[in-house]
């Protein structure tokens, strides 16, 4: 079923192994398949809706008019030459009434205004050099719109679960390199920030060597020497990330992952994307793995081959539930644990399956509440806790 | 010394200056890449947004009547670059099927064994789950859906994947009401 929920929901052009289970699932259930051709009737139905709805010409049109945005009374300065007003003018009922029918238009509209902040804000900047991909993430990055919800936007993540490994002595020179390095030694747990704006978690005890400064032309590296973390990384093509560890070298392909890694074995856990897991010392033996799989490097030994994994155990020491494609129970029990809260659901509720990842920092009423949008459910405040309904 | 978003520089390109409109494009290209870049949060096809970001700006140059609105001018043509990236001129969208996969059956009522047509089907989803499937169909991704709907990616996708077991239930349904009531 992963690989459908793939297909439904993410759309991404599947790996061979899950075309083939998919091909074989829709062959064996006729009524899945029956769904899915009522699935693509909806879709084309969207389609048809949208094209019937304002062009993108007028929208950009109004994004860069004084018109206030829907539910809003006033609008900013008009950048409109006259003719192009004289147009808007036209097409303005009609783009009330599509808002009226489409509330997604109204989201674009608003998600237009805000890059016309951005570029106003860059255009009076005034760039004055090409600037790199790692210049254009530093801090003095263009701000986000006054108005403009902060809603985190995850990079690529690696979790690597822990794995307790055999003893095995392994040649200390494996992370002896030629450029400036620091190490960080975590006391308790802390995120530490790259040049190129990703970010990396580290568990207490952990121990993480980066380059000073500029992380590299060509790729960008870091060495995991032990411990746990997670990776929050800037996709970037041109420089893919890697990973070593004393005897693995885990390259993001974009994604989502943990890192664990001991003296001798190191336990990669994928939460979501991809990553190749690899022998440093023998790069042909990198095995892919897909979401909610991990794969294991021991001492010298090519990855074991990917397996279903725990995910939110492996990830349990960040404080934070992950779930991928999980009962609503076990995650409900988790976040009772977390938070040390009471939390019942209806049940109704209780087995629907989850994807997600809930930040302790966030809260539990955060996490409640994005349970409840993808659920289609309400929060409810009870005596001691909470409970979720439909 | 003029700079790239003096008036008469862009006067001047408009006459023929070869030297001043390659300036100005010189000029403009470090903000279309640092705008393409915090707006799509990567460093895939920025390069190929840019370039024919600064194609449109050089082909309506000429028809830009009023030279101080070059910044308008420009955003609009980052605009439709922006729009038409998500239209999938650039890369292959995200596409919501497959179409490598076996067909799964036509919507025709036989294939589907019930008389639900794609309206009702729509009717059948929450608001919150249509706005989402406009958004896609717009071809927003759902990092960027995410953001727009004040949410976490993974909800908006587990709101796709509501929608449709709703579907697959009312149409189970449906069958079932057939098959009792022929």
């Amino acid at each position: 079923m992963n690989d459908f929920n793939n297909l439904i929901v993410n759309g991404e052009t599947l790996s061979k192994r899950e075309r083939e289970r998919l091909a074989a699932s829709l062959k064996e259930d006729e009524d899945l398949a029956a769904t899915m051709g009522m699935w693509q009737s909806v879709l084309e139905s969207v389609r048809e809706k949208m094209a019937e709805a304002p062009s993108s010409e007028m929208l950009i049109l109004y994004a860069l008019s004084g018109e206030p945005l829907p539910g809003k009374t006033q609008g900013p300065e008009s950048l409109l030459s006259a003719d192009e007003q004289r147009r808007l003018d036209q097409a303005l009922p009609e783009i009330r009434a599509a808002v009226e029918r489409h509330p997604s238009i109204a989201a674009v509209l608003e998600k237009m205004r805000e890059d016309r902040e951005v570029f106003e804000v860059l255009w009076e900047k005034k760039p004055r050099k090409e600037k790199t991909f790692s210049d254009l993430l530093a801090p003095d990055r263009a701000p986000r719109p006054a108005n403009r919800k902060p809603v985190r936007r995850w990079g690529y993540r690696v979790a690597v679960a822990a794995a307790v490994a055999v003893f095995v002595g392994i040649a200390g020179s494996l992370f002896l390199r030629d450029f400036q390095t620091e190490t960080i030694h975590a006391s308790e747990r802390q995120v530490v920030t790259l040049d190129d704006g990703s970010q990396v978690e580290l568990a207490e005890g952990a121990e993480l060597r980066r380059p000073r400064g500029f992380l590299g032309r060509d790729a960008r590296r870091v060495s995991l020497l032990r411990g746990n973390a997670l990776f929050d990384i800037v996709h970037d093509p041109n420089r893919p990330f890697r990973v070593e560890t004393r005897n693995a070298e885990i390259t993001v392909l974009g994604t989502t992952f943990g890192v664990n890694a001991s003296r001798a074995s190191t336990e990669v856990t994928l939460v979501s994307g991809s990553v190749n897991v690899g022998l440093r010392t023998d790069p042909k033996t990198a095995v892919t793995l897909e979401p909610g799989e991990r794969s294991r490097v021991v001492a010298a030994d090519a990855p074991s081959e990917p397996e279903s994994a725990d995910v939110s155990s492996n990830l349990a020491w960040t404080g934070d539930v992950y779930a991928h494609d999980v009962a609503l129970s076990g995650v409900i029990r988790q976040l009772e644990e977390r938070f040390e809260v009471s939390i019942s659901v209806d049940d109704g509720l209780a087995e629907e399956r989850v994807t997600g990842v809930f930040r302790h920092e966030h809260g539990v009423e955060d996490a409640l509440e994005k349970l409840a949008l993808a659920l289609d459910a309400q929060v409810e405040g009870i005596e001691g806790g909470y409970r979720l309904v439909r | 010394m003029s700079s790239a978003f003096d008036p008469q520089l862009v006067v001047r390109a408009q006459r023929g200056d070869d030297a001043a409109r390659e300036r100005l494009l010189r000029d403009i290209e470090p903000i279309l890449r640092a705008f393409f870049v915090r707006r799509l949060n990567q460093a895939d096809d920025v390069d190929d947004l840019v370039q024919n970001t600064l194609l449109r700006v050089h082909k309506g140059l000429d028809d830009l009547q009023k030279p101080d609105r070059l910044k308008a001018f420009s955003m609009k043509a980052a605009f439709f670059e922006i729009q038409d990236f998500y239209r999938g001129r650039y890369s292959m969208r995200e596409a919501l099927f497959d179409p490598d996969l076996p067909n799964p059956g036509s919507s025709a009522p036989e294939n589907v064994g019930a008389g639900i047509d794609a309206e009702r089907a729509l009717e059948l989803l929450s608001s919150k789950a249509r706005k989402i499937l406009e958004l896609r169909e717009m071809g927003y991704p759902y990092v960027e859906i995410a953001e727009m709907v004040d949410t976490t990616e993974a909800a908006v996708k587990m709101q796709v994947k509501r929608a449709f077991d709703r579907l697959r239930k009312a149409l189970v349904s449906a069958v079932l009401l057939l098959i009792l009531f022929p």
